[in-house]
């Protein structure tokens, strides 16, 4: 008896002794199988270049923003944020998923294994999305999590970042990509190449792309709280002389004719996988028709009459309106991302900054002409299919000619310039900044505003409720009205027209 | 039942030591005095000592007794022990009766022990087999509605097929799963709620959701449920058990030597839709003009004097009903076309769905083999065309005791289970879209011109509800086994091991079907998901039972078990179609992929150590350790304890034993908790979805090129397991012969280092962050009267039982900075966890209020909308309850089942757009005037009360009446005559001639009366099927009510 006991005993101790021993490989099966712990440069930037491209810039906040300085228009019921009723929830996606996860976090990671392994181009390109997106969030929101951002175990709950070192940090951000851009004592494990949509590897192009971003930055504080616009002119223009020469240098995503890989623009706006509200605003339409500028071929489509309008900025109903053009928004359609006219802009407003109205001249010409350049295939091709000639000019050289030179005083020479500038941006964030730096072109505030004391567009997004919730405390102190309200705010750069001179007209 | 339930009861119970010294023999037999049958594993013991023995299976015994004087105590669980004096026999033959006053219930507890239920010391309730099937309920879950206090059922909609939530004492968790778990005869099974596309592609609040996998068990196999509801009840599951235990007995053969009994039974039963809510007067149109709906050039018409109005005639059509009454048609319209006609959409759409079940049995057994094989078949039908649920059942199970010691159990269960359902939910590919916003005065079941060409009453935005139940539906095909081997070694009278083992195993094929032409989805589309779930289970079990002395006893068991549950998904997707109606991925223009694997271990170790003094004092300690893959190695290790006591304290007291027979106190402790889902330690990387929401995207692999980013949840590799902590305590008692019986509960169970994907600021680079954090609070009290009011010497017996439960959820603490958790829906509306507003807090578009809470009215005379979004309701009851009659004369029985729930709110949002399209029900008073109850600010910090009047037009109601989230939260409370069965057994006298040994009809009818203010009548129903965010009610198939006609038959 005693010994059938210990017999037992024996067999039950030794069976739970086999299982405990293995116990810790019977349980190791914790490793993801569906996500991988490790992913290589190419396919990080290939991530990073698609997310940034349909979410940031050619996403809502371009979308957005568009209609806030009347080129488009949207036509859903009311309210929407065409009439500046953007809340917090609206805002949250752009700020939490698109911005500082989807890219600026995955940036970090490239930079950081890009940096470890060696691969300084992935470094250099993951960089300058990360100051692109860097400086729209902080253009939309203001002061914003950066120092202590993307750094969860040590700081939860980052603390917000003035725009003004931000914007100091976007500089340093800039030449350290061009740094790395430059080195080369690094390794050849990975070669950036067909993992880079935009430039295809050619790092010569991201290089200049990075001084086009150095360049806007500057010019970004042209105006801004303690900042001398001439100095900020003479940086602007040393960057400027580093980036594009011509439109070939022009950064663009090219999308497909093919479920699933249409361009945004096509998605959202044309072929309607979610509306196709997104239409052309009455303002801008007028505009172009008022002066006969061609390039309306290219920058709108015909309505159902074969004709061009738009749609008045707040105003319900009417679907039958101008959409975006097919060189912005067909299927296969390139997003463009960054350009040379603005290159030449940003020389022709620093010249005049500092006085300089010849030097201004070329840049303003060069600047115009390679807007006509971009856009003069489609505007012919568009323009013979036009019936019935709606009323639009096809007559480029009239066009230039009455439009290229530039006038003086100083003021009207810089409203022509900005006022070009505004056209050939077209679909591009930059249109936003500039509107609000300069206030020009002048505009009001759209109908039935959704605050109607408003006078003007709104100048900024709320903060976002994920932020709101999560990080209160530190976005409390920014002292932002919350929700809608927060539209009549405006970011720290945003001084215009105060500090700006020329920008009286 | 009890028979076989004391059978297999031999085997764990008590066996003495055989005794050593010899000097004579006594033997003998023992049986049952109610049948009649020989009792095996009776234990026979001499008075004052440890010898003794039990009686063989024959019910034979031999034990050596001493030489001279002696007495034999015989005692067998359930039966009242007898003294016998041995005297100078050598054959002592007994008759054991069965013991009235003592409440010998043998119920099944954790780890499939046996026990008698006056030992537990915490709370357990039993349903047996005829409540179950009786209920006429496909899904398992819902027949257990009303009968169990404390236990929470929600069915997710009436769709055949459906899913449905069950809960046990609240939802503990704050994210993580609160559904019990359910275990067949030992075996762990699954009852999720598969969803095939990931939530990004087609979520459920697009597409609806399926069934819950515990909708494959067959009703007809139950002989009993237990559910084990508290922590101590669980405890020896360990982190499985957390939120309660679904154990289930399957029928076994019976060895009493008997040839086969052959039972079949055969119902059908009529389901009928629960509809209300729309109003019957209004036509299509706008502005109180008619509009028929009809195509431009196709009889398009629109009541406006084309002097007045030229373009009257092709004008745009509308899709709302905004139109003139019925009973007020303009001159005009009755000129040009007459009076329309007038027709009830939902009523033309919804049918008289038919079920039919068939169940064939046949088991026996003789000698040391018993038998069961049954098969079932399903076939049932839902209220809307084409959806249909069938299963198919076949089980088999056999006993075979190989010796005195070593007994074999095992079964197979293999189902097949066909769903095909209409997508639900919200967008234009639900049914329930076109149907709930169709206008009165148009006929829902024509649907395609003349020339076949497809159109829908307003000329485009909604789909014709027949024409999606033709072209499109979502299916599920599981094929099912479920596995179960044990085997049981009685070492010694007092020792034995058993080890069990069980699979359950299923491939569920998951197929969606947008045909091309959809509204909405015009190129159409498709997916195949092969999803197959793998649960292996073994228990190894090492028992001990032994009488110490007269007064004490011990019990106990050491135990080893391992499970593993793997789960894999692969998804193949196909956009735009190419030839209409043909759903092959072949004919897809574009194909996506998506693959989904999961894997979890667990390892365990376990005892349960139990004393009884004198079969009235109890106590139990237990302790398990699991081990589980999904945590940290460092931290994968946690031990769950519980103690739990039991005093039948009239044991003591001088009552007599007719007024108050029984009664006993509970008390227990114990701890259990939910390990970590696998994958949240480690940080991973994930394929790229650039997108806007879920309708704009580029596919990835984009251009030739993949693309990956980090995931967005921060992984923890700091994870530890989370824990509940429960206190109960209870008492059960029994007065007047048994014939009134109270059973109570009150618990407290505290949930901390909950697992949750806690949302952080997003500025960190990540959206949520998997942690340990929160503190959930369930207090509640449970309470069951049973009694017998009449028990009539002419046989008429009148049973009741009452349940009542109440339970208070409490979400204590969140996470530093964190007050809210999303839960399920929308940005606006959702349900969310809430520290102020609880768990299930229904959030949303509310109006402003004063500080006394006050509707702040503005000058227009509405109410005014609050600046930010908040809360609107709570979906938690403030209490469950059941009541249950029934009434048996001979051989008659007539039963009812009310279930009620008070409190607790749902959000309607279906309301918010049939009140938009003036279908609803609230638009009938359309033209009447307002006031609303509330007060408007006179601006200087004064208040008057508001006496502004509002016309309520259609501007009133499609301008502001839709757009306030606050208006659509309903009280979801109700009361259900959920069953009512009249059945009938014929006499055994007139059976005698004929080889029948049982007959009965049934006539069963479910939900014939509802009581409620849901606008909608029947408040069970959420879009998110059996999940956590419940009380989402928007385009949800309406619940139904049904009579069924059974007979069940047995040779």
């Amino acid at each position: 008896m005693n010994s059938i006991n210990k017999y037992i005993t024996g067999f039950v101790l030794s069976a739970l002794m086999l299982f405990s021993t293995s116990c810790s490989e019977f349980l190791d099966v914790n490793e993801d199988p569906n996500n991988p712990v490790v992913v290589s440069e190419p396919l990080l930037l290939t991530g990073i270049i698609a997310n940034f491209t349909y979410q940031i810039l050619a996403g809502y906040p371009v979308r957005v923003t568009s209609t806030w300085v009347q080129q488009q228009s949207y036509n859903g019921a009311l309210p929407h944020y065409g009439i500046y009723r953007v809340d917090e929830n609206d805002v949250n996606n752009t700020w939490t998923y698109y911005s500082y996860s989807n890219a600026m976090q995955n940036c970090k990671i490239l930079s950081e294994i890009a940096t470890t392994n060696e691969l300084y181009d992935y470094a250099g390109i993951a960089k300058i999305i990360w100051a692109w997106n860097m400086s729209i969030v902080t253009d939309l929101y203001g002061n914003a999590p950066f120092s202590e951002a993307w750094n969860p175990d040590m700081y939860p709950r980052p603390a917000y970042d003035t725009q003004e070192s931000i914007y100091a940090s976007l500089q340093t951000m800039l030449d350290d990509a061009i740094a790395d851009i430059d080195r080369t004592d690094g390794l050849s494990t990975y070669v950036v190449g067909e993992d880079d949509f935009v430039y295809g590897g050619n790092m010569t192009k991201w290089k200049k792309l990075a001084y086009l971003l150095k360049a806007r930055f500057y010019m970004r504080l042209s105006y801004a709280p303690g900042f001398n616009a001439v100095t900020q002119a003479d940086l602007a223009l040393a960057a400027t002389a580093n980036s594009f020469a011509s439109n070939t240098d022009n950064a663009t995503y090219e999308y497909l004719d093919e479920a699933g890989q249409e361009n945004p623009w096509y998605q959202y706006a044309i072929d309607g996988k979610w509306s196709t509200d997104q239409q052309m605003s009455d303002k801008f339409i007028s505009d172009l028709l008022i002066r006969n500028d061609p390039r309306i071929y290219a920058l709108a489509g015909f309505d159902g009459d074969g004709e061009f309008s738009g749609h008045e900025n707040g105003v319900d109903g009417d679907t039958d309106k101008s959409p975006i053009g097919e060189y912005y928004s067909a299927a296969d359609a390139a997003v463009i991302m960054a350009s040379y006219p603005e290159v030449k802009f940003i020389e022709a407003e620093a010249h005049l900054i500092k006085g300089d109205l010849p030097a201004a001249q070329t840049a303003y010409s060069a600047a115009v002409r390679a807007s006509f350049d971009e856009l003069s295939d489609e505007i012919d091709k568009k323009s013979a299919d036009d019936d019935n000639l709606s009323g639009a000019s096809t007559d480029v050289d009239a066009y230039l000619t009455a439009n290229e030179t530039l006038r003086s005083p100083l003021n009207i020479a810089y409203n022509q310039v900005m006022n070009q500038k505004y056209i050939a941006m077209f679909t591009q964030f930059e249109v936003y900044n500039d509107w609000r730096r300069t206030k020009i072109p002048s505009l009001s505030a759209a109908q039935n505003a959704n605050i109607s004391s408003m006078t003007e567009p709104a100048t900024r997004f709320p903060y976002p409720s994920a932020e709101l919730n999560y990080n209160s405390e530190n976005v409390n102190a920014q002292g932002v009205p919350v929700g809608f309200n927060a539209v009549t705010s405006k970011v720290w750069w945003n001084t215009a027209p105060e500090n700006c001179t020329l920008c009286n007209n | 039942m009890k028979k076989i339930l004391l059978i297999s009861f031999m085997l764990l119970s008590a066996l003495i030591n055989e005794s050593w010294a010899q000097e004579r023999t006594v033997s003998g037999n023992v049986s049952s005095k109610e049948d009649g049958s020989t009792l095996p594993g009776v234990n026979i013991v001499i008075k004052g000592t440890t010898d003794g023995t039990t009686s063989d299976l024959d019910g034979n015994y031999k034990l050596s007794v001493p030489a001279e004087g002696g007495i034999l105590v015989f005692s067998f669980i359930g039966m009242t022990n007898q003294e016998i004096e041995i005297g100078s026999r050598s054959v002592i033959d007994v008759i054991l009766s069965e013991d009235a006053q003592q409440l010998n219930e043998v119920v099944v507890t954790a780890i499939g022990i046996e026990q008698n239920k006056r030992t537990l010391g915490y709370a357990l309730q039993n349903v047996d087999a005829q409540e179950i099937v009786n209920a006429r309920e496909t899904n398992i879950v819902n027949g257990l509605a009303g009968k169990i206090a404390g236990v929470q059922i929600n069915s997710s909609g009436g769709q055949a097929g459906s899913s449905s939530r069950i809960i046990i004492r609240g939802n503990s968790s704050l994210l993580g799963n609160n559904q019990p778990l359910f275990v067949i005869d030992g075996i762990p099974i699954d009852n999720s709620q598969n969803q095939a596309a990931p939530n990004t592609v087609e979520g459920s609040v697009f597409n609806g959701s399926g069934s819950n996998r515990a909708i494959d068990i067959d009703p007809n196999v139950i002989e009993n449920v237990s559910v084990l509801k508290g922590a101590a009840a669980t405890a020896l599951y360990g982190s499985r058990g957390a939120n309660g235990v679904i154990v289930i007995t399957t029928k076994r053969g019976s060895k009493k030597g008997s040839g086969p009994t052959v039972t079949i039974s055969s119902s059908f039963g009529i389901d009928n839709p629960i509809v209300k809510g729309f109003q019957h007067e209004y036509l299509q149109g706008s502005g109180g003009n008619y509009r028929n709906g009809l195509p431009a050039g196709a009889g398009g018409f629109r009541s406006q004097d084309p002097a007045t109005n030229p373009t009257g005639l092709t004008a745009t059509q509308t899709s709302v009903s905004w139109g003139p009454s019925i009973n007020r048609m303009d001159q005009y319209t009755l000129d040009s076309i007459g009076l329309p006609k007038i027709y009830d959409p939902r009523d033309d759409f919804y049918r008289d769905a038919k079920t039919l079940e068939n169940n064939i049995t046949i088991s026996g057994g003789k000698d040391i083999i018993s038998y069961l094989v049954s098969y079932s078949q399903l076939d049932q039908e839902g209220i809307a065309p084409g959806n249909e649920f069938d299963r198919k059942s076949l089980m088999a199970s056999m006993d075979v005791q190989f010796s005195d010691k070593i007994k074999y159990s095992g079964s197979i269960n293999y189902i097949n289970s066909y769903n095909r359902r209409l997508t639900e939910g919200n967008g234009q590919r639900s049914y329930l879209y076109g149907l709930n916003f169709w206008p009165i005065s148009h006929d829902v079941t024509k649907y395609l011109t003349d020339d076949g060409t497809y159109y829908t009453y307003n000329g485009g935005t909604f789909n014709n509800p027949f024409w999606l139940a033709e072209n499109n539906g979502r299916f599920s095909t599981t094929n099912r086994f479920i596995l179960n081997q044990s085997i049981t070694y009685q070492i010694l009278p007092w020792l034995s091991v058993s080890n069990r083992f069980g699979v359950d195993f299923y491939h569920d094929l998951q197929e969606d079907h947008v045909n091309i032409g959809t509204r909405g989805t015009a190129d159409g589309r498709m997916f195949n998901a092969d999803i197959t779930n793998t649960q292996m289970n073994n228990d190894f079990i090492v028992s001990v039972n032994k009488d110490i002395n007269d007064d004490f006893r011990i019990s106990g068991l050491v135990g080893n078990n391992i499970n593993t549950q793997t789960y894999k998904n692969d998804l193949i997707r196909g956009i735009e179609l190419n030839i209409p109606g043909f759903f092959d991925i072949s004919n897809a223009s574009t194909q996506e992929a998506y693959e989904y694997d999961s894997e979890l271990r667990n390892y365990s170790a376990y005892f349960s150590a139990g004393l009884d003094y004198k079969n009235m004092l109890f106590l139990n300690v237990t302790g398990r350790n699991d081990w589980s893959s999904s945590l940290p190695k460092n931290a994968n290790s946690f031990f769950y304890p519980s103690v739990s006591v039991g005093f039948v304290f009239t044991d003591l007291l001088p009552v007599s034993e007719e007024i108050f027979p029984y009664g006993k106190f509970r008390a227990s402790w114990a701890q259990a908790g939910n390990t970590a889902s696998p994958y949240n330690t480690i940080q991973t990387f994930t394929q790229s979805a650039p997108g806007d929401g879920t309708r704009g995207a580029i596919t990835i692999p984009t251009q030739g090129q993949n693309a990956f980013e980090q995931t967005n949840i921060k992984a923890n590799n700091e994870l530890v397991h989370e824990l509940v902590t429960e206190i109960e305590i209870g008492g059960d008692f029994r007065f007047l012969n048994n014939r009134l019986g109270v059973d109570f509960a009150y618990y407290n169970r505290k949930s901390t280092n909950q697992i949750v994907d806690a949302p952080v600021a997003p500025s960190t680079g990540f959206v949520e962050a998997t942690k340990n954090v929160g503190k959930v609070e369930n207090k509640g009290v449970e309470l069951t009267l049973t009694g017998t009011p009449l028990k009539m010497d002419n046989g008429l017996v009148w049973d009741v039982q009452v349940n009542f439960a109440k339970n208070k959820t409490v979400v204590n603490e969140l996470t530093p900075g964190v007050e809210s958790i999303f839960l399920y829906g929308f940005t606006s509306p959702q349900i969310r966890a809430d520290v102020d507003n609880g768990y299930g807090t229904i959030w949303g578009q509310r109006f402003s209020r004063t500080e006394d809470g006050q509707l702040l009215i503005g000058e227009d005379g509405l109410p005014i909308p609050d600046d930010a979004l908040g809360s609107i309701g709570n979906v938690q009851p403030d209490w469950t309850g059941g009541i249950r009659n029934s009434f048996s004369w001979k051989g008659i029985t007539l039963s009812s089942l009310f279930d009620i729930r008070k409190g607790g709110d749902i959000l309607n949002f279906d309301l918010y757009y049939s009140t938009y399209y003036g279908t609803s029900s609230i638009t009938a008073d359309r033209g009447s005037v307002i006031v609303w109850d509330g007060v408007v600010d006179n601006g200087d910090g004064t208040f008057r009360k508001n006496d502004i009047p509002v016309v309520k037009d259609q501007t009133y109601y499609t301008g502001f009446y839709s757009s306030y989230d606050e208006l659509f939260v309903e009280d979801a409370s109700f009361i259900k005559l959920r069953e009512l069965s009249v059945s009938y057994a014929l006499p055994s006298s007139l059976l005698e001639s004929t080889p029948f040994k049982n007959v009965s009809f049934s006539v069963i009818g479910r939900n014939l009366w509802i009581k409620s203010n849901f606008t909608y009548w029947d408040p069970e129903g959420s879009l998110g099927g059996n999940g956590n965010g419940q009380g989402f009610y928007h385009g949800v198939t309406p619940g139904t009510q049904s009579l069924s006609f059974r007979l069940k038959a047995s040779f």
